[in-house]
C-alpha cells in the first residue's frame, strides 16, 4: 500500500503545524520522518493514521482518498510512544482485542495472537498484565498488537525512545528485520539520527511543518540539500561563505579564507553559500600544507577520545568551532590543548550549499 | 568520645524508629480498633434475657413496706400477691438464662449449676410466698428476703461466648427481612446513581459547553442534604399535599369547565404518589448520593491517557464498543471507590426510609433497639446487628480492594484527551439532562428553604403567611444546636489533620510496615456506617476509665467520633497530595541541609496544603450533617444541629427542624464552594483518589 500525502495543511486554532506537506511513502518501504522537537513529525503521522483530519489537502492510501475515513476503517497498526497497553487487560487481550472488528472467527484468534507474539518474542507471556512486563517486552506486545491485525501501513511514533540505549540497538533492528519480512508499508518517527540512518529505506526531514528534503540515507549524508539538512545528519563543519568563481571547482570565500569545493546545484558568483566539509575528512597536521589545499590554521582547543575516534575541536578567532576526526587514535601521537594545528581537507569533500 | 557517638546514636534511632506516631497508633487502637473489638465480643458473648422480673420484686417489695408502713393493708396484700406472681415469672426467666448458658459453645458447668441453685432458692422463695397471702406484716418479712437473694441473682456471672448468640439475629424473620430490604436499598442506589453519576462525569471530562463549569460545581451541592428535613424537603414539594400536586389540583379546578375530560382524568388519579414507597425512596436517595459517584469518576476519567483511547480506535473499537471495553474499565478503581460510599449511605440511612412510609430497615431498627432501655434482648439484638453492619463492611471491602488494587494504571507520558466542543442538538440533550437533574436534586432545597420560612402551610402550592420566628426561635432561644455544631466539628476537624496527616505521610513516604494496617483502618471506617460506629462507641466507652465519668458521657466522645469517621477523607486527600509532591524535591531540601521537619515545614507543607485543607473541609462538610453516630451517642445539653433537626422533627415543630436544616444547608453549600475554588486553584490529589 503506498501512502500519498498531498498538499497537506493542518492548523491548531490559527497556528500553521504543517504546511504544503507533499509526501510519497512507496509500497513496502520503511519510511521515516526525521526532524527535531516540534516540527510536525507526530501531526504528520496522527493524519496517516486519521486522528486528524487535515484542513486542506488529500491523503492517498493507494488510489483510495483516505482524508475523511475514520482511523478505525484505515486498516493501519499503530504503536504510540508510551504503547499504550491497556492496563486492564492481559498481554493476550490487548493483542486480541481487535480482531473481534476484523470479523475474524474467535476459534482463530489464540493462533493469530500465538503468532504476532511468536513474530515479536513474546510466547508464553500471554497471561501477564502490561504492568507485570518490561519497558521492552511492553514495546514489544504493543507491535504484536499493530501487526496482529495484518494492516496495511504500520505506524510508530517515537517507538524507541522510552527504552534505554543499551536495548535500543537490538529491538531497532528487530524491527528492521520483521519489516522487511513483512514487506509492509512503514511510516517511522523519530528525532534520533542514528536511529533513522541505520533503519531506512528512505527519510523525510522534517523542520517547522514542512519536508526540506526526501531521500535515501546515503543520499541524505552525502548530499544534503540545504544547511539545515547537512547540519542535522551526522556531524559537520560549516562556513558561510559566498560565490567567487564556478567551473570544475567551485571557489568559495570566506572568513576562514578561499576554498575550494564541489556542488551539486547550480551557482553563481556571487550566490550566497554555505561550504560543509565533515570532521572525518579533515586531516590534522602541525605543518602548514600546500597553498593548492583547503586549510584552516588554529589552536587546539578540546580533544574528546571516544575509543574508535578522537575528536579534535579547533577555535577559530573568527568565532567558529570546527572538528576533526582522527580514525584509529591508536597511531596518533596526540596533540595537547592549544598546540598549533592546521585542519586540511580535499576539495572532493567540500560541500557547497547554496543557501 | 565514644559516649558523645553513642548518644548521637541514640538520636538517630530515636529519630528513624519515629516515635512520635506512637499516640497517632494509641488513638487509633483506642478509638477504632478497641470499639469494634467490643462489639464483636459484645455480640458474641452476652445472651440477654430479661430479668426484669427480678427487679421487679425488688421494687415491689419496697412498695409492699411503704404500705405496711403506712398501714394501707389492702393495698399490701395485692402487692404480696404481685409479688407471689413476680417470683413465678421469676423461676422461667432464670430458667431462660440456664437454656441460654446450655448454649454456650464452651460448656459453662458451673455456671449453670449456679443459676440452677438460684432459680431452686427462688422456687422456695415463691412457694413460701404463695403461704402468706394473708398476712402482709409475716409477707413483708418474708419478701424481705427474696430481695435479697434477687439483688444476689442479678449480679451473677452471665456472660458466655456462643456463636449461636450472634446468630439468633439471622434466625429472626423481622431483622432478615430489614437486612434484606437495606441491602436491596444499597445495590438499587448503586445502580441509578451509577448511571447517573457517570453520565454526569463522562459530559463534565469529555466535552466542552457553554456552563459546564458552573454545573461541575452545581452537580456536587446534592451531597449536602440533612437528615430527615432533606427527605422532607422532597416530600414539601412532592408529597401527596405538596406544591406539585396542589398545583395539579389547581389545574384540574381551572379545566372543570374547559376540559372536563382531562381534568375528570385528573381529579381521579390526584394525589399523585411521588414520593411513599420504594420509588420515592430510591429519587431521594439517587438525588443525594449520585456526586459521590460523578466526583470519583471525574478523578478516574480524567486521569486516563489519550493513547489508550486511540490505541483501541486504531485497532477498530469505536463508540459505545470502546467506551465499555477500554474507557469504562479504566475507571474502576474510581468508581468502586464512589460505588462503596453510596451503598453504604442508602444501606445505612436511617431517617429517609421511616419519613416516605417504608418500615423494616436495618439501620432504623438497630438505631430504636439501642435507644430504648426497657427490653435488653433488643438491645442485645441492636448490637449484634452494629456488628453485623461491620462484617458487611468489611466483605464489601474485601470486594471493592479486588478492582482497587489494580490501580496502578500509570502510563509512561500523559496527556489529556482533549475535550470536545458540544453543539447544536446534542448540546440542547446535554442542558436538559443536567438542568433535570439539578432541578429534581434541589427539589429537597426549595422544600426545606420554603418550610423554614413559612407560618401555615397546606393544601397550597406555596405557604400562604410568612415568618422568621422558627429562625429567631433557632438562633436566639436555642442556639445551642448550632454552637455546638460548629464547635464540634471545628475540633473534628483538627483532629482530622492532626491525625489524618501524619498517617498520610507514614503511607506515602515511609516504608514502616504498619503502613498496610494503617491503610486498611482507613479504608475500613470509610466504609463504617454510622450506626454501627456508634452502637461500638455505646458499648466501648459506657465504663468509667480514667475519669470518674464513662467517656460515652462526656461531650468530647461526640467530637472524636466525627473525626474517626471523617479520618479517610483527610487522609486520603493528604496521600493524594504527597504522591504529587515528588520525593525528590523533600530529598533536595535535605541536601542542602534542612532537617525534617523542617522540610516539612519549608518545603512538603507549602505544596500540599490546599490539598489537606480540602479534604478538611470535605471533612467539615460531612460532619455536620452526621446523625447516626451523633444521635446515638447524643448527650443532653450537647446536642447537634442533626440531634436538634430530630427533636424538632419528633416534636411537631416541622418549622423550626427546617431551619435548622436551612443554615445546614447554607453552611453546607458555602464549605464546597470554598472547596472548589482550593482544588481547581491547584492540581493536587483527588480527594478519594
Ligand atoms: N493538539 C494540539 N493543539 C495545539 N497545538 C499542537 C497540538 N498538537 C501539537 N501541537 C503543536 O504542533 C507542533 C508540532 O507538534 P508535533 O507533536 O507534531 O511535533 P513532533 O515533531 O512530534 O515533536 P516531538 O519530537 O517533540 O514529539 C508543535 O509546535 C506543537 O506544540
Ligand atoms: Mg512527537
Amino acid at each position: 500500500m503506498n501512502i500519498k500525502l498531498i498538499g497537506v495543511t493542518k492548523r491548531f486554532k490559527t497556528v500553521e503545524v504543517l504546511s504544503n506537506v507533499d509526501l510519497h511513502v512507496r509500497d513496502g518501504e520503511l519510511f521515516t520522518l526525521l526532524g527535531p522537537s516540534g516540527c510536525g513529525k507526530t501531526t504528520t503521522l496522527r493524519l496517516i493514521a486519521g486522528f486528524y483530519v487535515p484542513d486542506e489537502g488529500k491523503i492517498m492510501f493507494g488510489e483510495r482518498e483516505v482524508q475523511h475515513i475514520p482511523t478505525f476503517k484505515r486498516n493501519i497498526g499503530m504503536v504510540f510512544q508510551n504503547y499504550a497497553l491497556w492496563p486492564h487487560m492481559t498481554v493476550h487481550r490487548n493483542v486480541a482485542y481487535g480482531l473481534q472488528f476484523k470479523k475474524e472467527p474467535k476459534a482463530e484468534w489464540p493462533r493469530i495472537v500465538n503468532e504476532a507474539l511468536a513474530k515479536v518474542g513474546l510466547v508464553g507471556y500471554e497471561d501477564r498484565y502490561p504492568g507485570q512486563l518490561s519497558g521492552g517486552q511492553q514495546q514489544r506486545v504493543a507491535l504484536a498488537r499493530a501487526l496482529a491485525l495484518n494492516p496495511d501501513v504500520l505506524l510508530l511514533d517515537e517507538p524507541l525512545s522510552n527504552l534505554d540505549a543499551k536495548i535500543r540497538g537490538s529491538v531497532r533492528a528487530e524491527i528492521r528485520k520483521l519489516q522487511q519480512a513483512l514487506g509492509i508499508t512503514t511510516v517511522y518517527v523519530t528525532h534520533d539520527q542514528e536511529e533513522a540512518l541505520t533503519l531506512s529505506d528512505r527519510i523525510g526531514i522534517m523542520r517547522e511543518g514542512q519536508l526540506v528534503q526526501i531521500g535515501s540515507p546515503h543520499d541524505l549524508y552525502e548530499r544534503p540539500a540545504t544547511r539545515f539538512v547537512a547540519d542535522f545528519i551526522g556531524s559537520n563543519n560549516l562556513v558561510a561563505g559566498k560565490v567567487k568563481a564556478t567551473g570544475d571547482d567551485i571557489l568559495v570565500e570566506t572568513e576562514l579564507g578561499l576554498f575550494r569545493g564541489y556542488t551539486h546545484s547550480e551557482m553563481r558568483p556571487g550566490d550566497k553559500c554555505t561550504i560543509a566539509f565533515r570532521p572525518e575528512n579533515v586531516e590534522v597536521g602541525t605543518e602548514q600544507p600546500s597553498a593548492e589545499e583547503n586549510w584552516i590554521e588554529g589552536k587546539i582547543s578540546f580533544a574528546s577520545y571516544m575509543g574508535s575516534t578522537l575528536r579534535y575541536e579547533m577555535d577559530h578567532p573568527a568565532g567558529f568551532v570546527l572538528k576533526a576526526d582522527i580514525k584509529n587514535p591508536l597511531h596518533h601521537e596526540e596533540l595537547g590543548w592549544g598546540s598549533d594545528v592546521y585542519f586540511c581537507f580535499p576539495k572532493s569533500a567540500a560541500l557547497v550549499i547554496a543557501d | 568520645m565514644s559516649s558523645g557517638m553513642s548518644v548521637v546514636g541514640l538520636k538517630r534511632k530515636l529519630r528513624d524508629s519515629k516515635l512520635w506516631i506512637l499516640p497517632i497508633y494509641l488513638f487509633l487502637i483506642i478509638f477504632v480498633i478497641f470499639p469494634l473489638v467490643r462489639l464483636f465480643i459484645d455480640s458474641f458473648t452476652t445472651a440477654d434475657i430479661q430479668l426484669s422480673a427480678l427487679n421487679e420484686v425488688a421494687l415491689t417489695t419496697d412498695l409492699l413496706e411503704e404500705k405496711v408502713n403506712a398501714g394501707e393493708m389492702g393495698e399490701a396484700l395485692a402487692a404480696a400477691h404481685d409479688i407471689a406472681l413476680q417470683l413465678n415469672r421469676s423461676i422461667d426467666v432464670v430458667g431462660q438464662m440456664i437454656d441460654a448458658l446450655g448454649r454456650a459453645t464452651f460448656s459453662q458447668h458451673e455456671l449453670i449449676a449456679e443459676w440452677q441453685e438460684a432459680q431452686d432458692k427462688v422456687a422456695q422463695e415463691a412457694a413460701a410466698m404463695a403461704e402468706l397471702q394473708e398476712d402482709p406484716v409475716a409477707a413483708l418479712a418474708q419478701a424481705r428476703k427474696s430481695k435479697a437473694l434477687v439483688h444476689e441473682i442479678v449480679r451473677l456471672p452471665r456472660r458466655a461466648f456462643s456463636v449461636d448468640f450472634f446468630l439468633d439475629v439471622f434466625r429472626d424473620r423481622l431483622y432478615m427481612k430489614a437486612l434484606g430490604n437495606s441491602l436491596l436499598l444499597g445495590l438499587a442506589t448503586v445502580a441509578t446513581t451509577s448511571v447517573i453519576g457517570f453520565a454526569v462525569a463522562y459530559l463534565l471530562v469529555r466535552y466542552d459547553f457553554p456552563g459546564r463549569k458552573a454545573y461541575n460545581f452545581l452537580t456536587t451541592i446534592p451531597i449536602v442534604m440533612p437528615p430527615l428535613v432533606g427527605v422532607l424537603g422532597f416530600i414539601f414539594i412532592l408529597g401527596r399535599g405538596g406544591t406539585v400536586n396542589e398545583l395539579f389540583y389547581q389545574l384540574a379546578d381551572a379545566l372543570e369547565k374547559s376540559w372536563p375530560a382531562v381534568s375528570n382524568w385528573l381529579y381521579d388519579r390526584l394525589p399523585f404518589n411521588f414520593i411513599y414507597g420504594w420509588h420515592g425512596l430510591l429519587l431521594v436517595e439517587t438525588c443525594h448520593l449520585f456526586p459521590l459517584i460523578t466526583l470519583n469518576v471525574v478523578d478516574s476519567l480524567s486521569k486516563i491517557d489519550a493513547s489508550l483511547e486511540e490505541a483501541a480506535e486504531s485497532v477498530g473499537s469505536v463508540g459505545f464498543k470502546r467506551l465499555f471495553d477500554v474507557t469504562i474499565p479504566l475507571t474502576i478503581p474510581g468508581f468502586v471507590t464512589g460505588a462503596l460510599l453510596v451503598f453504604i449511605g442508602a444501606f445505612a440511612d436511617f431517617a429517609a426510609p421511616m419519613v416516605v412510609g417504608l418500615t423494616n430497615f436495618i439501620a432504623p431498627l438497630a438505631y430504636m433497639d439501642i435507644q430504648q432501655f426497657t427490653d435488653r434482648h433488643l438491645f442485645k439484638m441492636g448490637i449484634t446487628v452494629g456488628a453485623v453492619m461491620v462484617l458487611i463492611s468489611v466483605g464489601l471491602l474485601l470486594i471493592a480492594k479486588r478492582y482497587i488494587s489494580l490501580k496502578d494504571y500509570t502510563t509512561l507520558s500523559y496527556k489529556a484527551v482533549e475535550r470536545k466542543p458540544l453543539k447544536g442538538a446534542k448540546q440542547a440533550w446535554a442542558h436538559v439532562f443536567l438542568i433535570l437533574l439539578l432541578i429534581i436534586s434541589y427539589t429537597p432545597y426549595l422544600g426545606v428553604g420554603l418550610a423554614s420560612f413559612a407560618r401555615s402551610w397546606s393544601m397550597s402550592p406555596l405557604p400562604t403567611s410568612w415568618t422568621l420566628a422558627h429562625y429567631e426561635k433557632i438562633l436566639l432561644y436555642a442556639p445551642g444546636y448550632i454552637i455546638n455544631t460548629f464547635q464540634f466539628c471545628i475540633l473534628a476537624v483538627l483532629m482530622c489533620i492532626l491525625i489524618g496527616l501524619p498517617v498520610a505521610w507514614v503511607m506515602a513516604r515511609t516504608d514502616l510496615r504498619s503502613r498496610g494496617a494503617l491503610d486498611i483502618l482507613t479504608t475500613l471506617v470509610l466504609a463504617l456506617p454510622g450506626t454501627a460506629l456508634g452502637i461500638a462507641y455505646i458499648r466501648a466507652f459506657n465504663m468509667p476509665i480514667l475519669f470518674s465519668t464513662p467517656l460515652a458521657n462526656i461531650w468530647i466522645i461526640i467530637p472524636i467520633v466525627l473525626a474517626v469517621r471523617r479520618l479517610p477523607y483527610t487522609v486520603r486527600s493528604s496521600y493524594g497530595s504527597l504522591l504529587v509532591v515528588h520525593r525528590s524535591m523533600e530529598e533536595a531540601a535535605q541536601s542542602v541541609g534542612a532537617g525534617g521537619l523542617k522540610t516539612f515545614k519549608d518545603v512538603t507543607f507549602p505544596l500540599i496544603w490546599k490539598g489537606v485543607l480540602a479534604g478538611a473541609l470535605f471533612s467539615f462538610m460531612t460532619s455536620i450533617q452526621e446523625s447516626a453516630a451523633t444521635l446515638l451517642l447524643a448527650i443532653p445539653g450537647w446536642e447537634t444541629m442533626t440531634v436538634g433537626i430530630f427533636t424538632f422533627y419528633t416534636g411537631g415543630t416541622h418549622g423550626d427542624a427546617a431551619a435548622l436544616g436551612f443554615i445546614l444547608i447554607v453552611v453546607g453549600v458555602i464549605t464546597l464552594f470554598v472547596m472548589d475554588r482550593l482544588t481547581s486553584a491547584t492540581t493536587s490529589g483527588g480527594l478519594f483518589g
